[in-house]
């Protein structure tokens, strides 16, 4: 699939026209107070009322809806998870968890299929990027790519500075930092880094790191972007980006070393499984200076690949755990012990028999039947709508 | 619900005052009340709407107005407790139902009362409101929601537009 570019077809003489004609939104009531009602529809319902009349089509088309939902404190968070089947094909899904199901979104871009080592990220809540990576053919990628979660639409920024594959990104500040990686030739393993302003809407290279690294873990805390991963003779190094400086340093206190995938900075505080599946978190205390014991739920899940915490993030003020089964726990911070198991894999095994029938119906090339469900994470991201 | 025009002389009992609708009804309620309208609040803080004078509100009809005093008696006394921190959950449960059987009107009035929340600026009724409409259409498909609504039946290039989209965004709608 091809992404769409929304050219900015504005017919002025139509358009202004159709403003004289056009009916109001919610016949009998002023547009303003319209849209405060016509707000209040669960994210849910949204294709359905794009489908009511014209003006409500029109309405949920543009940003003056959205950013009046999120300032009213309607926006509601679903989870995104890209996962890879056995058939290696990259395919994703959305998760609600107000009515726990699951939701189909449009095709990932056919470049981003089968790539490999591709970065994810959120602007603003509610843009989700995917860059760089390898194809398999046609070889490491500059490429960027981002889905507009409130038009439902795939789009194309411009490419990064430097190709690369399995890198490091963060978001600080609405901008989006890629470091180190991988890339065809000499240097195989990449010092570079840059960022990406949305504002300005395009990159700019930042300082290089001190080695070239291909990163497994990052995380920002403190204004600070940690990264860890291998240089080019397979060694463990970390460095630090430091925002106030713009300059890169090297970090190897207790934080660093005992940081390990996944973990997520969640209210200023910093967490980390401490067992496969999550039954077990860590958090950082920055007094002592080491990781301790946040919570057990001493019910020890399982060590299977399946079982696997794929992605810590932040949903509706909670943490939340994913794993390769697509089951999500959602734990209050604020009291450890109210942890809420919600019930998403057994909704995603039915979901995923419908789904995978239907796929194999229209590709009968397909050699997967409808009955495997193994599945492993790649990214997970919460976005905002 | 106070009766239109009481006399005065309700010595040490809470503040009233008066309102006049806009097909010159007048209302007499507890200032406690009426100041959950936004609108209202500084006009009585300055001492208005009291003895004879009223405060007229060509905005909004009687029935309009009695519906709209209706909400704000019931709910002045949690709005004093400062949105009602330590209310109990008793009285919450029956805020509650008095808000689910309050709405449960019929669309015109429904319109009404959201345009006279929106005047008077009364923030829980505004809301609870347009909550209704949107609840109105949830779980409907888009026909059904224009026959709640009102909309008249689309025209064959409405249908046209809803089948192209339908096509664009055919996953949306698994």
């Amino acid at each position: 699939m091809q992404p769409d570019i929304i050219p900015n077809k504005r017919k002025s003489r139509s358009s202004r026209k159709d403003r004289c004609q056009q009916s109001p939104l919610l016949s009998g009531l002023p547009d303003e107070l319209a849209i405060s009602c016509l707000m209040r529809i669960a994210r849910v319902e949204h294709p359905n009322i794009r489908l009511v009349c014209k003006r409500w089509n029109q309405l949920l088309s543009g940003n003056y809806y959205y950013s009046l939902r999120k300032r009213s404190g309607m926006a509601e968070e679903w989870v995104y998870i890209f996962k890879r089947d056995n058939d290696q094909k990259l395919t994703w899904h959305a998760f609600d968890p107000v009515n726990r199901i699951w939701k189909s979104l449009p095709p990932v871009p056919s470049e981003y299929s089968v790539a490999v080592g591709f970065g994810c990220a959120v602007l603003n809540g509610c843009y989700l990027y995917l860059l760089g990576g390898k194809d398999p053919v046609r070889g490491p990628m500059r490429r960027v790519i981002f889905y507009n979660a409130r038009i439902n639409k795939w789009l194309r920024v411009p490419d990064m500075l430097h190709k690369r594959y399995f890198f490091g990104s963060c978001v600080i500040n609405n901008c989006l930092f890629v470091a180190g990686g991988e890339c065809e030739g000499i240097h195989r393993t990449l010092r570079s880094a840059e960022v990406y302003d949305p504002n300005r809407n395009r990159w700019f290279c930042i300082a290089e790191m001190s080695a070239g690294m291909v990163p497994s873990t990052g995380i920002v805390y403190d204004g600070k972007w940690f990264l860890k991963g291998l240089n080019s003779h397979r060694q463990v190094i970390s460095e630090v980006y430091l925002l106030a400086s713009k300059t890169w340093s090297t970090a190897s206190d207790e934080m660093v070393t005992g940081l390990r995938n996944p973990s997520i900075s969640f209210d200023g505080q910093l967490y980390s499984t401490d067992c496969r599946d999550g039954c077990k978190i860590r958090v950082y205390n920055r007094e002592t200076g080491s990781w301790t014991r946040f919570m057990d739920t001493r019910r020890h899940l399982g060590s299977s690949r399946a079982l696997e915490v794929a992605a810590l993030v932040s949903l509706n003020g909670k943490l939340c755990v994913i794993r390769n089964n697509m089951s999500i726990t959602l734990i209050d911070i604020t009291d450890p012990t109210t942890v809420i198991e919600v019930d998403s894999a057994r909704m995603w095994e039915t979901f995923a028999r419908k789904w995978q029938h239907r796929s194999f119906m229209a590709n009968l090339w397909s050699t997967v039947a409808g009955c495997n469900l193994k599945t492993h994470i790649m990214h997970c991201q919460v976005l905002q709508v | 619900m106070a009766a239109p025009e009481s006399g005065d002389g309700n010595n040490g009992a809470a503040r009233m005052v008066t309102l006049i609708s806009s097909d010159n009804t007048r209302f007499e309620v507890e200032a406690a009340a009426a100041s959950l309208s936004q609108t209202l609040q500084l006009t009585i803080l300055d001492g208005g709407g009291g003895g004879g004078d009223g405060i007229p509100l060509p905005n909004v009809d009687s029935a309009t107005l009695s519906k709209v005093l209706e909400y704000c008696i019931k709910h002045a006394p949690a709005a004093a407790n400062g949105g009602a921190p330590n209310a109990t959950a008793v009285d919450r449960a029956e805020l509650e139902r008095f808000d689910n059987e309050f709405v449960n009107i019929d669309q015109s009035v429904l319109y009404s009362l959201i345009m006279a929340a929106h005047n008077l600026e009364i923030e829980g009724l505004q809301s609870l409101v347009a909550k209704k409409v949107a609840d109105m259409i949830k779980g409907k498909s888009p026909m059904e929601i224009r026959r709640t609504l009102g909309f008249p039946d689309p025209t064959p290039e409405e249908q046209a537009e809803m089948n192209a989209h339908m096509l664009e965004y055919g996953w949306a709608y698994e």
